[in-house]
């Protein structure tokens, strides 16, 4: 039987779209897992359905993925820090949450809404990951945002400060993996096609730069001679102006003027457009030195 | 029909070549060298020129065809009426054709191949990238085949120019003097007049030839040049001129003009402004050399457009423009994207 000959171009791209699929086939079911507790409590009704179910599906994913358990609660009760912080422990507590076991490890953000007071409940092995520098650092990105009465955004930041949380009894799994790589599919997809692009335009290019040597490269050594070279005064003028009168002579007893032009230019090849104004205009600082400027109304 | 030349060993009667790399005619079947004097001098002695008569019908055909005799197989060979050298299609053995380069046809110096068929042929893998983006028998074995080595025509000129420039120069000072700015302006009659003498200045003299390729092939390295013989030719190509010097000359003069008028213009110094300038060049002398320069070309034809790769084969020096598929383009373009979509991916798992 004779044997189809496949290019090696299109075996590398079949290969390579094989693993893309298997891959996009595992990341599915992770991320399509509903939460089984409920980890967002709006009881000061400042989220919408839509932010709190997003925020539901995001604590749950980020909290099995580094093994805590992530609760949001929103009172407007008017509590004090006290009672904020006693509010706080008696949720995760009674509502049995922690990562795999009662009491587990995880963390709860409890915010009054009315009293504006917030609270940072640590349980679990959370308890003792979390420095007062860490607390510092998560204020810095939550405390901020509820100043602004931004509900949605505190929280998310919240739950997203998590991720630098590892739980080390979680084993990380490659569909854990792939949903981390899978959140960042939209700039992984414009730098391929950039990275693409480039490449490709530069392996197909052929190099243009060959050009001819220019007629230079063909002078005898030592050919040129100057055959004649005249510069015949046909006629020469002088101008006189008289300066303002806050002008000054740079000097006391100047008797030859202060030579202010310049035609010493080379003009080689492009003397042609060549002109210099010559200092007019200018006038002289009390220090002696000469200065140009411009000036006018508007 | 016209006369053809083949070399032939002194020693067993085989077709000679000639060896770019070594310059030497080699015998591929008793491995014999001879210098390309040294072939002249047997092919002479030998006294194997062949004439064949011409009959009235072929004058016609021969306006745009010439037909000659093959010297080794007795084959007939058509071929373009400016080609001075060929192969047979029969034998494979090179024919040079000293009608073709005699009288006002026979070039006064070469300069001979250096870079082999194997050279040129890796150059050109190389060019064209093995053939990735192209079409996809444009880098194939057969398609390969075809590069030839072909002796272009060329007119070197050495040229003597004189430049003149006249124009209206301007020099100003200013100064001042109490509570007053004077300002000095002088106008000048400027002339200037230089020579400059141009060696060996290329302009290839067959039509069939793109000019401004041609152009880019050079430099050509005139320490290599050597005195005209045939024996050279073995193995390649060749063109007879079909553009005289003076159907060249503009070209010439397009390119040693500018540079002459700036090389003048470099004397004009020590003006604030120079205008209404009149230049002019005057040509004292003029000679041009016909020569035949090396050049291997490879033509291809893609979507009603040709395509050519020229390389200077003394040089190395490449010309030219591969075609593009553009299917093949895009298929790349996906393989690169999805590589790297795949690393990026693998790399986002773990950061």
């Amino acid at each position: 039987m004779r044997e189809k000959h496949i290019h090696p171009d299109i075996r590398i791209l079949a290969a390579v779209l094989v693993s893309a699929l298997l891959i996009a086939l595992i990341w599915p079911a992770k991320v399509q897992a509903s939460p089984s507790q409920q980890f967002v409590y709006d009881q000061a009704g400042v989220l919408s359905a839509d932010e709190a179910e997003k925020l539901e599906k995001y604590a749950h994913k980020i909290g099995t993925d580094h093994g805590l358990d992530i609760l949001i609660v929103f009172f407007k009760q008017g509590y004090t820090l006290e009672q904020l912080r006693d509010a706080a422990d008696d949720l995760y507590d009674q509502g049995g949450y922690g990562y795999e076991e009662a009491y587990g490890s995880g963390i709860v953000l409890a915010v009054d809404v009315y009293s504006r007071q917030y609270w940072y409940s640590t349980s679990g092995t959370v308890q003792d990951w979390y420095t007062e520098a860490l607390f510092a650092e998560l204020d810095g990105k939550v405390r901020s945002r509820l100043s602004a009465n931004d509900w949605y955004g505190s929280a998310r930041e919240f739950i997203r400060f998590q991720k630098n949380f590892q739980n080390p009894s979680v084993l990380v799994t490659l569909g854990m993996r792939v949903s981390n790589a899978a959140e960042k599919l939209p700039f992984i997809g414009l730098i391929s096609v950039a990275f693409s692009g480039i490449l490709t335009y530069f392996r197909s290019k052929t190099s243009r730069a060959a050009s001819r040597p220019g007629a230079g490269a063909y002078v005898r050594p030592g050919s040129y001679r100057l055959l004649q070279a005249d510069d015949i005064l046909i006629n020469e003028h002088t101008t006189r102006t008289r300066i303002a009168n806050d002008f000054r002579s740079p000097t006391g007893g100047h008797t030859g003027g202060v030579f202010m032009g310049n035609a010493g230019n080379h003009m080689g090849s492009g003397f042609f457009g060549g002109s210099h104004a010559g200092g007019v205009g200018g006038h002289i600082s009390s220090g002696g030195h000469s200065h140009g400027g411009h000036g006018g109304s508007f | 029909m016209a006369d053809t030349l083949i070399y032939k060993c002194p020693n067993c009667g085989a077709i000679l070549e000639y060896d770019a790399s070594n310059a030497v005619m080699v015998c591929d079947h008793c491995h014999s060298t001879f210098s390309p004097a040294q072939a002249e001098y047997a092919q002479a002695s030998d006294g194997v020129y062949q004439q064949a008569a011409q009959t009235q019908a072929d004058m016609e055909f021969e306006n745009q065809v010439a037909s000659y005799s093959c010297q080794s197989c007795g084959a007939e060979i058509l071929a373009d009426p400016n080609t001075s050298a060929t192969f047979c299609p029969y034998c494979g053995a090179s024919a040079i054709l000293p009608a073709k380069l005699s009288g006002i046809y026979r070039p006064a110096a070469v300069i001979p191949f250096k870079i082999s068929k194997e050279e040129a042929q890796t150059a050109f893998r190389k060019w064209c990238h093995n053939g990735r983006f192209t079409p996809r028998d444009f880098a194939a074995p057969q398609e390969m085949e075809k590069l030839t080595g072909i002796y272009v025509p060329f007119w070197l000129f050495d040229c003597t120019i004189e430049g003149a420039i006249i124009g209206r120069g301007t020099r100003v000072s200013s100064y001042v003097v109490g509570q007053y700015l004077f300002q000095n302006t002088k106008h000048f009659l400027i002339r200037r007049r230089a020579a400059l003498q141009y060696d060996k200045v290329p302009a290839d003299g067959s039509e069939r030839m793109d000019d401004d390729m041609m152009d880019k092939l050079e430099p050509y390295d005139y320490n290599e040049l050597k005195d005209f013989e045939m024996p050279y030719l073995a193995g390649y190509e060749a063109e007879k001129y079909d553009r005289t010097p003076q159907e060249v000359f503009t070209r010439i003069r397009s390119r040693l003009d500018d540079y002459t008028q700036e090389r003048v213009a470099d004397s004009v110094i020590g003006f604030n402004s120079v205008t209404n300038v009149q230049r002019r060049n005057f040509y004292t002398a003029n000679n041009a050399t016909y020569t035949l320069l090396p050049v291997w070309v490879h033509r291809y034809r893609y979507k009603d457009q040709v395509y050519q790769f020229s390389m200077n084969g003394q040089t190395g020096k490449v010309v030219g423009i591969p075609p593009l598929d553009k299917t093949r383009v895009a298929l790349h373009f996906l393989k690169y994207a999805a590589g790297a979509a795949a690393l990026l991916f693998a790399g986002g798992m773990f950061l």
